[in-house]
């Protein structure tokens, strides 16, 4: 059953972009471009990323743009493929020239294997895109450090990743997503790794502004339906951040009373 | 952006209500969380959290300890002049008050350091008033190559400086810069600071924006306790903490609780902090920020530091003296700023702090790690 | 010269070579390989050519062109 998008009292602004929807979406993995296109608007996401790649003139590709862009969707085009800051920056120019948006995805990942990112080329890249006037998002390793240093590079937001690309494993960068949250000006989207709607819900509490769901609903037995479903976990992880978690209980150490002094005299 | 504009966030009276309507389940759930945010603060200094001031200090003596181990950083002010051209109306140094103004000439300097190494100290607070042309960045160029010959980390309190001022400082070998809003309700801070530069408010209050944007390696705020609500006032520490942090956080930061004392020129405090109360701040800054250093000076009682230093301080002033020339025994005596409530030694001290199970630390910082 | 006709030329599209008329630019080439304009990308010997230009783009024999199109990804 589809429900009423979120109020727009807690909208997310990223520059020049204000969402509603705090889920962003990725339109890797899918069985086919119809389930595709379904999922993506079940889902409510405003903000939607591709790659980019050289065209087969043998074999012509499904043009994907339309029925998003026919959606109403945001395009953020990823630098996939770039294995440094230069063929990164290179992407992102065709990128702005193809789709006409200045946004981008910096994605750098050397490593075939576990596509984990490249934190030297990234924030090389990074700083040249922001001043050639890009609104970058830095897809990054869960480190608070590196999140400062883009934020400096002129970054429009981070997106420290929670696990491995496309491993579903959840949050296992959980310590270091709060510090980069608690640490952070600008917006922090957790993107990568995250495997169910648990792990989404569970992001939204710890305050990320929001998250990147890919591999987890392509992938799914329903896509369709599992869409549905981190919809409504960003939703509600949002929801409890805003109306005020309590913490766990954690007693004392029970020990000869400290403040047994001001009693006296 | 700087923090005067980012005040303008808060309204002062929307302050002092929110923290007031706290109640306890705020408080309970400032206790349970790991990362506190401004509104758990409120919450740890509202009336609501005095219930519960043993937990805060079994809880802030924990995470002091947890960060800092059992250890207190020893340093000692070193007053270098009282001549100032503010009207402050709480402070000995004010202009208009009679008394015999002097700067210290070199040679003098020498001899404070000289006397001052003997007893032990490796870090010093070089205190002025605020006298720009007398006392500016040309006197302290030459004193600080002085200091810095006897001394491994050097902070200074005196007139707010610009941005350029600040990074000449940091050349000559300024470690930390401590400024105090004294209060950060405007109304109140022009009643108090009739004339003078210091009677400009937004000047003051970005200080550490520039301090932030020269590099330098600590920086000190608080508010003087006393001229306005403290709960209020003290909220807005926090806020301005939380702002720095999250903009210079390369930077350290230390906060010191100084509490309106008696002095020449006699004024009433509009809002008295009782002792129970300045634990509870001092806890209460603690579990918001694990890591940021706390502060107590010899303006407590000695009562007051030996029960209170365990429960979140890392910092503490010992055999303090707020007069020019105070130490070198030879000096002529001129008037203090403020009176000194915990005049024991610093050997004194060091023995109470080991007797509580704690370090006495004495050297806590090298130049050579800066490179400078 | 014998063999070759006056009024085509080889360039290379993505790796492959293919043949165009002599003085064709950008608009038509990606006319003729029925790419759709809107979301493609080209850049030529590396350079990449602004998408405002391509009708005024006149390529070359040898010309090494990269033609780029948005296709789904995470």
């Amino acid at each position: 059953m589809l429900f009423n998008k979120m109020p727009s009292n807690d909208p997310l602004v990223i520059a020049d972009k204000t969402f509603t929807s705090r889920l962003f979406t990725g339109t890797g993995k899918f069985n086919d471009q119809q389930t595709m296109v379904a999922a993506l608007q079940v889902s409510q996401s405003e903000l939607v990323t591709m790659a980019l790649k050289r065209v087969d003139l043998q074999r012509k590709d499904d043009d994907i743009l339309a029925p998003l862009i026919k959606q109403g969707m945001n395009l953020l085009p990823n630098t996939s493929g770039a294995r440094n800051a230069r063929e990164a920056i290179f992407a992102a120019q065709l990128a702005r020239e193809a789709l006409q948006t200045n946004w981008v995805k910096l994605e750098i990942h050397p490593d075939p294997k576990y596509l984990l990112p490249d934190p030297i080329e990234t924030l090389k890249a990074a700083e040249a895109l922001a001043n050639d006037g890009f609104v970058v998002l830095p897809y990054v390793h869960a480190d608070p450090v590196l999140c400062k240093h883009l934020e400096a590079a002129g970054c429009a937001a981070v997106m420290p990743l929670g696990a491995p690309i496309g491993s579903n494993k959840g949050l296992k960068t959980i310590d270091f997503l709060e510090i980069i949250i608690e640490q952070a000006n600008i917006p922090v989207i957790v993107d990568a790794g995250i495997g169910s709607p648990s792990h989404a819900a569970l992001a939204m509490e710890m305050g990320a502004a929001a998250v990147l769901v890919n591999t987890a609903m392509a992938v799914a037995g329903d896509p369709v339906a599992m869409s549905e479903a981190f919809a409504k976990a960003v939703q509600a992880g949002r929801q409890a951040y805003l109306a005020g978690l309590a913490g766990q209980v954690n007693h004392a150490v029970a020990s000869s009373p400290l403040t047994a002094f001001l009693q006296v005299g | 952006m700087s923090f005067s504009e980012q005040i303008k966030n808060y309204q002062w009276d929307d302050v002092g209500l929110s923290i007031y309507s706290k109640n306890a389940n705020d408080v309970h759930r400032a206790l349970s969380k790991v990362r506190l945010d401004l509104e758990d603060f409120k919450a740890l200094i509202s009336p609501a959290a005095e219930p519960f001031l043993e937990q805060m200090a079994q809880k802030s003596q924990q995470l002091t300890q947890q960060r800092f181990g059992k250890t207190m950083q020893f340093y000692i002010p070193l007053y270098l002049s009282n001549m100032c051209s503010n009207i402050c109306t709480y402070c000995g140094f004010s202009m208009h008050n009679a008394i015999r103004r002097t700067t210290l000439d070199m040679e003098q300097v020498e001899q404070e350091c000289l006397a001052i190494k003997k007893m032990g100290f490796a870090h010093i607070l070089l205190v002025t008033g605020e006298s720009e042309r007398k006392v500016g960045v040309e006197y302290f160029k030459q004193v600080l190559p002085i200091i810095k010959k006897y001394f491994a980390h050097i902070s200074i309190e005196v007139q707010p400086l610009d941005q350029h001022e600040y990074e000449v400082l940091i050349d000559y070998g300024v470690d930390a810069v401590l400024v105090y809003q004294e209060t950060y309700n405007p109304v109140t801070y022009a009643q108090h600071h009739l004339k003078g530069k210091k009677s400009d408010f937004n000047y003051r209050l970005d200080t550490h924006d520039r301090l932030g944007k020269a590099g330098i390696h600590k920086m000190g705020l608080g508010c003087l306790i006393g001229l306005e609500e403290w709960r209020s006032d003290c909220f807005y520490v926090a806020a301005h903490l939380n702002y720095l942090e999250k903009k210079y956080w390369q930077s350290h930061y230390t906060i010191s609780f100084p509490r309106l004392r008696p002095c020449e020129g006699g004024m009433e405090i509009k809002s008295v902090m009782e002792d129970k109360q300045l634990v509870q701040l001092i806890c209460a800054f603690r579990l918001f920020n694990p890591e940021v250093e706390l502060s107590l000076s010899t303006r407590e009682s000695e009562h007051f530091r030996d029960h209170v230093l365990p429960l979140g301080i890392t910092s503490v002033s010992a055999g303090s003296s707020t007069q020019p020339g105070g130490y070198a025994e030879t000096s002529l005596k001129a008037l203090e700023q403020f009176e000194i409530s915990d005049e024991r030694s610093p050997a004194e001290m060091a023995n109470m702090i080991k007797a509580k199970g704690y370090e006495a630390v004495w050297k806590g910082w090298d130049h050579s790690l800066t490179g400078k | 010269m014998p063999g070759m006709r006056t009024n085509q030329m080889n360039i290379v599209v993505n790796e492959q070579v293919i043949a165009i008329p002599a003085g064709s630019n950008i608009e038509q080439l990606l006319e003729r390989l029925e790419s759709p304009l809107k979301g493609s990308a080209v850049a030529v010997n590396q350079n990449i050519v602004s998408r405002s230009t391509w009708a005024e783009y006149i390529l070359n024999e040898g010309d090494q062109i990269s033609l780029f199109q948005a296709i789904a990804g995470g």
